[in-house]
């Protein structure tokens, strides 16, 4: 069948008539959204059908059209489809008449729906419905596709049937197979009475048809139990290619789940980590005396001006009181440290030591300096047994401030511990802040993880968390158990050959029986008869294998071309049950590709289809038109022009409305590439809505059409 | 080649069949030289195939097999 012309005619946006002449090759139909295309496709689609359904919808009338109607006018809905089948030229058409009331209201009348067939000047008109002849509604699911969802025809139920009987090298099989059947209990019949006569051999055809029984029992059972097998490994496939989109969200799930939960985990650790109690550590463990260095440093800066004072004025007494000792030491011009100072500790250790700990010079046992803190010791400790001063009297009665200032002594000797509470207090700070940093990091983490999560649950068609991981548990387990039916169907299948033997030889031992007796002719036919639905029965099962193969060899072949520059794999294709098949990607170690990427996806579908199409011409049948809307949304543009460069080249017509080959113009009106059109080698048309329209009225639109090349 | 034709082959091409009646299969190119045959069950194949006529009605099954019925049994020699 090659479409010579599609004529439509006040079908929705196409206003008045319209024409697209079309070639056996490609053409393409271009426009962007809302400029008609998917009517275009609908158009035809409501052309073909023949079921009598969704005729005169109102909803199919030009807005437009309609809207200008004055009362009592009419006008005609109408697509026309001419076209070349088996050297006829003929015309499908589907018509109806709208006409306006005088209250506004548009009614319909005068369906129409005929079949012409023009021969010569003949013109013979006949039942639209009798399209079905030329294509039949079964057919149609392979050349009729809207977006890339249609492409898997191979999943609708007796896909595989309806391709066996259309193209397959013999068709009708079945009705013979049938008749085999029939044909095989009349023959037994006939042999089983003919040998009731055979007295001699009773026994033994009795034990022989014993065993057949058996073995065809058993034949029985074995083929329920593959079929029961095949059932069930298809269904864990299906339940598998079910959550097989899923799958990888559900792996993501459980990784993002996994470093929530290790997150949550740091967190609680680093969180228990913390210890922020510090009104209990500022008496249990003295923190309170954190602040006690500046207060000694406060009480040591006024001790000493306070010493200084008391000195000086002693000194001054001294010198006054004319005592010698004190004139020296006046004379020596400064005011020397009171006896006490550093204390008798540290002056030791000085001296053990051999070392000045305020200056921190060398001081070896009987130099100079070591000598002066001997005997500053020395004067420390007679300080402490009297008054070096006899014989004057003190100028303070009282050694109130000497008290005050040893107080000052061992306050400082103090200090050294108070500095390690100091640096406990910092430490223990500085950990809780780093503890509380890493706590910020990780709920931070957190967060990024928590938003993943959200990320992946939306996009995955509803799924909820426990589906997704529910599936993802099933998922080793269904392929157990399909791998569990698979292995038995195998060896069932081994089984069923060791059996199929024992039945042939025991049919061939109860026709030998018959030999010598009447019986024998019966038997001898009922064996042949046998032997030949065998024949039928095995040719059919090759008859389909060979179609598969040559389905799958020219798929691979249309594979190679259309994916030139990308990843190809093989298409593989498989019967299924309900007369279903499948067609899937494998990569080259056999292992099958469960989720290529939609382009990928449409790309070996459409071999597939290519692949049909081409076997139906090789082989005589109907040659059949491809109409496509919108099936390369999910490619880019280098893979658009490479796809359509290849569907140019292919000696088939193929019709496809997209809106590829637009881009946007300068103004942001979208304009036809024509660098791009004009690699193509095929018929283009444009469809574009007429300008100007009213955007808030449909009855302004209307689709126009311009042929490009 | 018709249809027929590629469905007589097909069956023919059965391995098992050959080696059981000894037949070349390459010699029966066509459904008329099939069922003018010698040999009984390429004879019987053909004419099932040509009187069937890939009809599922049980007339036409009767028919054919009582055909194929007496042309065997008329002819198959023991």
């Amino acid at each position: 069948m090659i479409i010579k012309k599609i004529e439509l005619q006040n079908f929705r946006s196409y206003y008045r008539d319209n024409t697209f002449d079309l070639t056996d090759r490609l053409n393409l139909i271009i426009g962007s959204n809302g400029d008609g295309k998917t009517t275009f496709y609908e158009a035809i689609y409501w052309l073909f059908r023949t079921d009598g359904t969704n005729k005169m919808d109102t909803k199919l009338i030009s807005k437009k059209r309609s809207e200008e109607l004055m009362p009592s006018e009419s006008d005609d809905v109408r697509v026309a489809m001419s076209y070349e089948h088996k050297g006829k030229l003929k015309t499908l058409e589907k018509s109806f008449r709208f006409t306006k009331s005088f209250d506004g209201e548009i009614g319909t009348s005068n369906y129409t729906f005929s079949l012409v067939e023009t021969n010569g000047i003949e013109r013979i008109v006949k039942d639209g419905v009798l399209f079905d002849k030329d294509l039949s509604p079964e057919m149609r699911k392979f050349i009729m596709f809207k977006g890339e969802t249609d492409l898997d025809v191979l999943q609708n139920t007796n896909a595989m049937k309806l391709l066996i009987d259309s193209f397959s090298d013999v068709r009708d099989f079945d009705a013979y197979f049938d008749f085999m059947q029939y044909a095989l209990d009349l023959a037994e019949k006939a042999r089983d009475n003919a040998q009731k006569l055979d007295r001699k051999n009773a026994d033994k055809i009795k034990q022989l048809k014993r065993t057949i029984e058996q073995e065809k029992g058993l034949l029985s059972d074995i083929d329920r139990e593959i079929k029961d097998k095949e059932n069930e490994a298809v269904n864990f496939e299906g339940l598998l290619k079910n959550i097989e989109k899923s799958q990888e969200a559900s792996k993501l799930l459980i990784a993002v789940n996994r470093r929530i939960e290790n997150f949550q985990n740091k967190r609680i650790e680093a969180i228990s980590r913390i210890k922020e109690e510090y009104t209990k550590y500022l008496l249990d463990d003295m923190w309170i005396l954190m602040g006690f260095g500046d207060v000694a440093d406060e009480y040591a800066t006024k001790i000493n001006f306070l010493m200084h004072e008391r000195r000086r004025q002693e000194n001054q007494y001294l010198v006054t009181a004319g005592v010698e000792k004190a004139i020296k030491a006046a004379e020596r011009g400064f005011t020397s440290l009171p006896a006490h100072i550093p204390g008798q500790k540290i002056m030791e250790d000085m001296l053990k030591q051999e070392k000045c700990f305020f200056c921190g010079q060398d001081a070896k046992k009987g130099s100079d300096a070591w000598s002066f803190m001997h005997d500053r010791l020395e004067e420390y400790k007679a300080s402490l047994e009297g008054n070096a001063n006899e014989g004057i009297d003190p100028y303070y009665s009282n050694n109130y401030i000497d008290e005050i200032q040893k107080r000052d002594t061992i306050l400082n000797d103090n200090l050294a511990d108070i500095t390690k509470i100091r640096r406990v207090i910092k430490e223990s700070i500085n950990f809780n802040n780093r503890l509380h940093d890493d706590v910020k990091k990780i709920e931070a983490n957190l967060e990024i993880e928590f938003e993943r999560k959200k990320r992946i649950l939306a996009q995955t068609d509803g799924l909820t968390e426990e589906q997704l991981l529910a599936n993802y548990e099933n998922i080793s387990n269904w392929m157990d158990k399909k791998n569990r039916a698979e292995n038995r169907i195998d060896m069932l299948k081994r089984q069923r050959e060791q059996h199929r033997a024992n039945l042939e030889e025991a049919q061939l031992a109860l026709s030998k029986t018959s030999e010598g007796t009447a019986a024998a002719m019966y038997a001898r036919t009922a064996l042949i008869i046998q032997q030949i639905a065998n024949a039928f029965s095995n040719a059919k099962e090759e008859n389909k294998k060979r179609l598969l193969s040559a389905i799958e060899d020219k798929s691979n072949e249309f594979m190679e071309k259309l994916n030139t520059n990308d990843f190809k794999g093989t298409i593989r294709i498989i019967e299924k049950q309900n007369g279903q098949g499948e067609a899937f990607l494998m990569n080259n170690d056999s292992v099958r590709i469960f989720n290529p990427n939609t382009a990928l996806k449409t790309t070996y579908l459409m071999s597939v289809l290519f692949a049909i199409g081409k076997l139906s011409s090789e082989r005589d049948n109907t040659v059949l038109p491809l109409i496509f809307d919108a099936p390369t949304s999910s490619f880019t543009d280098a893979k658009e022009n490479e796809f359509f460069n290849v569907i140019s080249k292919l000696e088939k017509q193929v019709i496809i409305v997209t809106k590829s080959f637009l881009r946007d113009g300068n103004n942001g009106e979208v304009i036809l590439d024509s660098n791009r059109v004009n690699k193509i080698n095929g018929c283009v048309y444009q469809i574009e809505k007429k300008r100007p329209f009213d955007d808030k009225k449909l009855g302004t639109i209307q689709t126009v059409i311009s042929r490009i090349k | 080649m018709t249809n027929k034709e590629r469905m007589l082959h097909m069956v023919l091409d059965d391995k098992k069949l050959q080696e059981l009646y000894d037949y070349d299969k390459s010699e029966y190119e066509d459904l008329y030289t099939a069922m003018n045959s010698d040999n009984v069950v390429v004879a019987a194949v053909a004419r099932i195939i040509k009187y069937l006529d890939g009809s599922t009605d049980v007339g036409d099954q009767k028919k054919t097999y009582m055909t194929v019925f007496n042309y065997i049994n008329d002819n198959y020699m023991l």
